[in-house]
């Protein structure tokens, strides 16, 4: 924390030093003469006193970190037989041992040890930062405030740091991708070097019962993603059959039929739809839309579970009902008023020139916004975690419970992981099969309604 | 060769393109009226499930503060005083209103009456005023979620016995407190003071909603200003090539990936690599940050752009750099769009909860967080909790739970709505 | 025709320097037309337009004679454009604007709330500013409003509507041979020859023509001039212009609009040789507008 402020000091006081010293060089307060306001004199010392002695810092830090970590580990008795989560529970203790609440566990000698010696390397470590730190932010300030003079363009030098500083912030985007990427990836590599990848693509049989000892019964879980993707297509599917129909024709009715008055209370009225969280929708549906349609169903001989396909479906299709009206919406309105003319004044009523000119002029950008759709759907998590089932299940029938990848994903990791195990690393494998299928179709989808959007620009 | 009025305009098109007209037409309207009937529905069962957890029922006792129960010695020491028998006060005082033998057979039945934890209260007060002890004094204690669920009339008293929550003999008793008046509906307090607990008559949101706040803290120190930048850099600095549109796909894509994937980073890389604490409002904080993130890119890129490039060449002939005109000019005249926008995100990350099942923020947490990097749960993942729970009282309490989250979200699109029409500039 | 563009540009360039002497060169070509139809087509009676209340049409009333071509000019904003749109009601498609009086179409009011808007449009046709051909191909864009109407029923029928047609708007030899192509595959000049094939391809006995020539180059302009010239034997067409000279030249009346007003409404000759109104002839010579 010092380190902190220390730095700070030096970033302000270089600041101060830098606005001042170019009012000096000049005479007659005559500031035409020097290359930039005087400001950026003083942010240009602010910025080299305060970045390189940050970037250091966690530089330090972030090594540091594993350095005592391995140090004090060694002190450890035995340490090679323990596994790692153990490890991570014993360094988690000896820290707590340094920081003076050893009293509160037992006081194993090798142990205190240990954390005399991590209190010890915290002291010098922190000791030495502070040092290294605020001398690398003094220095700089001393050689940076010399090259200081009338000519020299610090506008120019601050202005390209900003850009840097902004191309940086738009990279964080491309991180997050390659984190999620990565951490997907490798996860499942290690999840496919115990079950075969041919086994997780074509497998019909999903059970991920994994015994915690060998001799558990039924040891063996069996990964095999096609009933989960099915039941996933199934309640997506189902989904669609509501969505597509109510929100195209919400959309149709309100881009072309409603007054103007009108449709601007309907259309956020239908938006609230989308801004609903997903975890309501889930309570509704377990709550009030399984039981409906099971007793529905037994009224009219039918058996149907209350955690079947066709609930989740529908009440995910009344949450998907906004993303393709507003689209659609967007979309038809994009067609330029002059066709629509064209239309009426050959004398076509409304719905001709509605179904034979304008679906057909917006139809990509119509079927973009359904693959969008479509992607949403697939990766929708809680309402069907909420209310569709957990056994896997091969089967069309939307009465029947059916699981789905994102179900899967949240069973798996909710609860105890152990991240050496196929149960829990069968999800990063499922998780990255979601991502890439729902990565095919949102590029596939920007890329219909980016030509569309160029058509008519 | 003379024109000839073709046909008659008078005389309708064929009756066959009138009814499709007409069909269309109402296909288009019928969709409308069934997306907001859902809405409506929805609204309704939620509401009418949920207003009743917003009071509750009291038992008003006279309690004896009993000296010989509490601290025989009268030294008043802590631990004394700490460990007291309380349940033992109020049983007493529940007996003798009641006339019944401590040793009746069911007389276990009649403790339970009065929520587990009421002895709570009763130390509270002893503690922070030891001088009660000795005198008798009337207090309101919160009554058992089966007895709070018989007096909203959620409990049918026409079953039989066995399948009841509640049995004769309670009832019993209950109808004879009521008749003495006894029995009291108050604002349930304890809802927005509490955390959550296993008794369902005694938990709360303040917790879950103390959590979501941090969250949403720690997602707009890291989302707005890292979304803001990106966007005036690929809005107004970015040549158009291949890294500048990669980067923008990137955006585009991200803003559409599931998010149960944003959970899964968090989980492998916040918790497993940089081994940040699991179900910690920082962790729940950085994954709604990333996924927010495009979604602000992409607002703050529309309103940039909004902004018209007179005033970007105004400040320019100035004499201003680049620089100094976007930060200068153009930023302030889009913060209103980039404001409404930020809310409107916000919102969303609000109410969303499958990446903090992902990174453990479900777990049963009877305190409320203090720091951010202490085990908390937020407002849509308690819901999700107390979703799973079979007890009426659960249920009620989940959809008042909503209603609080879903009042949150209307507060915040209302202000982004306010911001959009007050500030809304037409260039 | 040659010689009249030039004039044009001179007209454009030099302004008001030129002035009344204009007049002058135009009649010497001697081609200016007047009325000689005795049959009216449609009878407009005080047709006031306004949106939100705002005016932008002003009580008028004028005879569109049978067969021949009816020119109306004006500055622009002066309710040229708002005006023909009536005469189909096109203005029913946008919101907040009324229309009072009467428009009588072969003897009926074609504000009449009985008249089938639908039957209307089929009868009074109407080529727009900027062409706009659906996102289709050539021959669906021709068939697609005789297919609405039931006028075809089979594949050599609509084969010859659409020949045609476009053999009447003059484009059958350049497209004959992409009929598939996309309408908007074509260049400007043909893309708006395609909507008048469009437009009569259902026989409509007038048709309204809003500016038809602004979005194209003067040789396409004087092919769609020529295009009318040939139509009107045909077909009664009024036509929205901002170009005096092919008002001149095309039209047999000439109607000259200002804020809304019908200020004068003559034959062509009469109006561009010996204006009554002061206005006109200040407008025609280029003083405003």
């Amino acid at each position: 924390m010092y380190v902190f402020l220390a730095i700070l000091l030096c970033a302000f006081y270089g600041f101060y030093i830098g606005k001042k010293k170019p009012l000096k060089l000049v005479q007659n307060k005559d500031l035409s003469k020097l290359n930039s306001n005087p400001k950026y004199y003083g942010y240009y010392i602010f910025l080299w006193c305060l970045i390189p002695a940050l970037i250091t810092f966690f530089t330090l830090n972030f090594f540091s970190n594993f350095l005592i970590k391995q140090i004090v580990l060694d002190l450890v008795p035995e340490i090679e037989t323990i596994s790692k989560t153990n490890i991570e529970f014993i360094y988690d203790q000896i820290k707590i041992m340094a920081s003076g609440n050893a009293d509160a566990f037992n006081t194993d000698e090798n142990l205190m040890l240990a954390s005399d010696k991590y209190k010890e390397l915290i002291f010098i470590y922190d000791a030495s930062v502070f040092l290294i730190c605020t001398c690398l932010s003094a220095i700089l300030l001393i050689f940076f405030q010399k090259k200081i003079s009338l000519e020299f363009p610090a506008r120019k030098k601050v202005e390209k740091f900003i850009k840097f500083f902004l191309l940086i912030c738009s990279i964080v985007a491309v991180l997050t991708t390659v984190g999620i990427v990565l951490s997907l990836f490798f996860e499942s590599l290690r999840f496919f070097k115990q079950i075969s990848f041919l086994d997780f693509i074509f497998g019909f049989h999903w059970s991920p019962q994994i015994a915690i000892r060998e001799d558990q019964v039924g040891s063996s879980g069996a990964f095999g993603s096609i009933p989960v993707l099915t039941g996933t297509f199934l309640i997506t599917f189902i989904a669609m059959i509501v969505a597509v129909p109510v929100g195209l024709f919400s959309a149709i009715y309100l881009s072309d039929y409603a007054h103007k008055k009108v449709r601007s209370t309907l259309k956020p009225l239908i938006e609230i739809l989308a801004g609903i969280p997903t975890v309501v929708y889930g309570f509704f549906a377990a709550l009030t839309v399984g039981p409906f349609i099971r007793m529905t169903g037994e009224s009219i001989g039918l058996n149907i579970v209350t955690e079947s396909a066709l609930c989740a479906g529908l009440v995910m299709g009344i949450m998907i009902i906004p993303f393709i009206s507003s689209l659609s919406d967007d979309i038809i309105l994009a067609v330029p008023q002059r066709i629509k003319d064209g239309s009426y004044a050959l004398g076509a009523t409304k719905s001709e020139t509605m179904k034979k000119v304008i679906l057909p002029a917006a139809l990509p950008g119509i079927v973009g916004s359904i693959l969008l759709a479509v992607s949403r759907a697939i990766g929708e998590t809680m309402i069907v975690v909420m209310a569709a089932g957990m056994s896997a299940r091969l089967t069309a029938n939307p009465f029947e419970a059916v699981t789905t990848v994102t179900v899967q994903i949240v069973t798996l990791l909710v609860g105890d992981q152990e991240f050496d195990n196929p149960k829990t690393l069968a999800a990063f494998a499922l998780g990255l099969e979601l991502f890439i299928l729902t990565l095919f179709l949102n590029l596939m989808a920007l890329k219909i309604v980016q030509k569309y959007r160029e058509k008519y620009e | 060769m003379s024109s000839i009025i073709n046909n008659d305009i008078l005389s309708p098109i064929s009756s066959k393109r009138t009814r499709k007209e007409k069909l269309f037409k109402i296909c288009g309207l019928s969709a409308i009226i069934f997306a907001l009937s859902m809405l409506i529905i929805l609204f309704i069962t939620i509401f009418s499930k949920g207003y009743s957890a917003f009071y509750q029922t009291r038992i008003k006792l006279n309690i004896n503060f009993n000296e010989e129960l509490i601290d025989p010695t009268g030294a008043r020491e802590i631990t004394t005083l700490n460990t007291a028998d309380y349940s033992k006060l109020i049983s007493q005082s529940l007996f003798k209103f009641l006339n019944i033998d401590k040793n009746h057979p069911k007389s276990s039945e009649i403790k339970s009456l009065i929520s587990y934890n009421s002895f709570l209260t009763l130390r509270d007060r002893v503690l922070n005023d030891p001088l009660i002890i000795g005198k008798t004094v009337k207090i309101n204690l919160i009554a058992s979620d089966d007895v709070d669920q018989m007096i909203k009339g959620n409990i049918s008293l026409n079953i039989s016995e066995e399948n009841r929550k509640i049995s004769d003999f309670q009832i019993e008793a209950i109808n004879k407190l009521k008749s003495d008046g006894a029995i009291l509906t108050v604002f349930n307090k304890t809802l927005f003071t509490k955390s959550d607990s296993r008794e369902p008559e005694v938990s709360g949101v303040l917790g879950a909603i103390i959590g979501s706040f941090y969250c949403l803290f720690v997602a707009v120190c890291i989302s707005v200003p890292i979304g803001v930048f990106a966007a005036i850099f690929l809005q107004e600095f970015a040549k158009k090539n291949k890294i500048t549109d990669f980067i923008e796909i990137n955006i585009n894509n991200l803003a559409a990936v599931p998010s149960i994937v944003f959970g899964l980073l968090g989980l492998s890389v916040f918790i497993n690599f940089f081994h940040l604490p699991r179900s910690s409002p920082i962790v729940g904080g950085l994954v709604l940050a990333l996924m927010s993130l495009p979604t602000i890119v992409i607002v703050t890129r529309a309103s940039l752009l909004a902004v018209p490039d007179t005033i970007r060449d105004g400040a320019i002939a100035l004499g201003a750099s680049k620089m100094q005109a976007i930060f200068n000019q153009v930023l302030p005249l889009a913060t209103p769009g980039i404001c409404t926008g930020v809310i409107i995100a916000l919102a969303r990350a609000l109410g969303e909860t499958a990446p903090l099942l992902m990174i453990g923020m479900i777990a049963f947490i009877p305190d409320t967080p203090i720091a951010i990097t202490d085990p908390a749960t937020a407002l849509p993942a308690q819901i999700f909790m107390w979703a799973d729970h079979p007890e009426r009282a659960f249920v009620e309490r989940t959809s008042a739970a909503i209603l609080i989250l879903l009042s949150f979200l209307i507060v915040m699109n209302a202000t982004a709505i306010y911001i959009r029409h007050k500030f809304e500039k037409k260039w | 025709m040659r010689q009249l563009y030039i004039l044009d540009t001179n007209l454009r360039r030099n302004g008001k320097h030129m002035a009344e002497e204009q007049i002058i060169p135009i009649s010497k070509f001697n081609k200016l037309k007047k009325s000689t139809s005795k049959k009216v087509t449609i009878s407009v009676q005080n047709i006031t337009v306004s949106y939100n209340g705002k005016i932008a049409v002003d009580n008028i009333s004028m005879n569109i004679n049978q067969n021949e071509v009816t020119a109306l000019i004006g500055p622009s904003g002066c309710g040229k454009s708002t005006f023909i749109r009536c005469l189909n009601r096109m203005n029913d498609v946008i919101e907040n604007c009324t229309i009072e009086g009467k428009i009588i179409l072969n003897g009926i009011n074609i504000y009449n709330p009985e008249v089938d808007i639908v039957k209307l449009r089929t009868n009074i046709g109407m080529v727009f500013q900027k062409p706009n051909p659906f996102p289709k191909s050539i021959y669906d864009n021709i068939i697609y409003a005789p297919k609405l109407h039931g006028l075809v029923s089979n594949k050599s029928e609509s084969d010859d509507l659409v020949e045609k047609s476009l053999t009447e708007a003059g484009l059958f030899n350049e497209v004959k041979d992409r009929l598939n192509d996309s309408g908007t595959s074509l260049s400007g000049g043909q893309q708006q020859r395609l909507c008048i094939a469009r437009a009569i391809a259902i026989n409509p006995s007038v048709i309204l023509m809003d500016e038809p020539c602004s979005a194209l180059d003067p040789i396409a302009s004087a092919i769609i001039e020529e295009l009318i010239d040939t139509l009107k034997k045909k077909i009664t067409i009024i036509i929205v212009t901002h170009n005096m000279q092919q008002a001149a030249r095309v039209s047999e009346k000439t109607a000259f609009f200002h804020l809304g007003k019908l200020i004068e409404f003559s034959d062509t000759s009469t109006i561009f040789t010996n204006p009554k109104q002061k206005r006109t002839l200040g407008y025609i010579t280029g003083r405003f507008g």
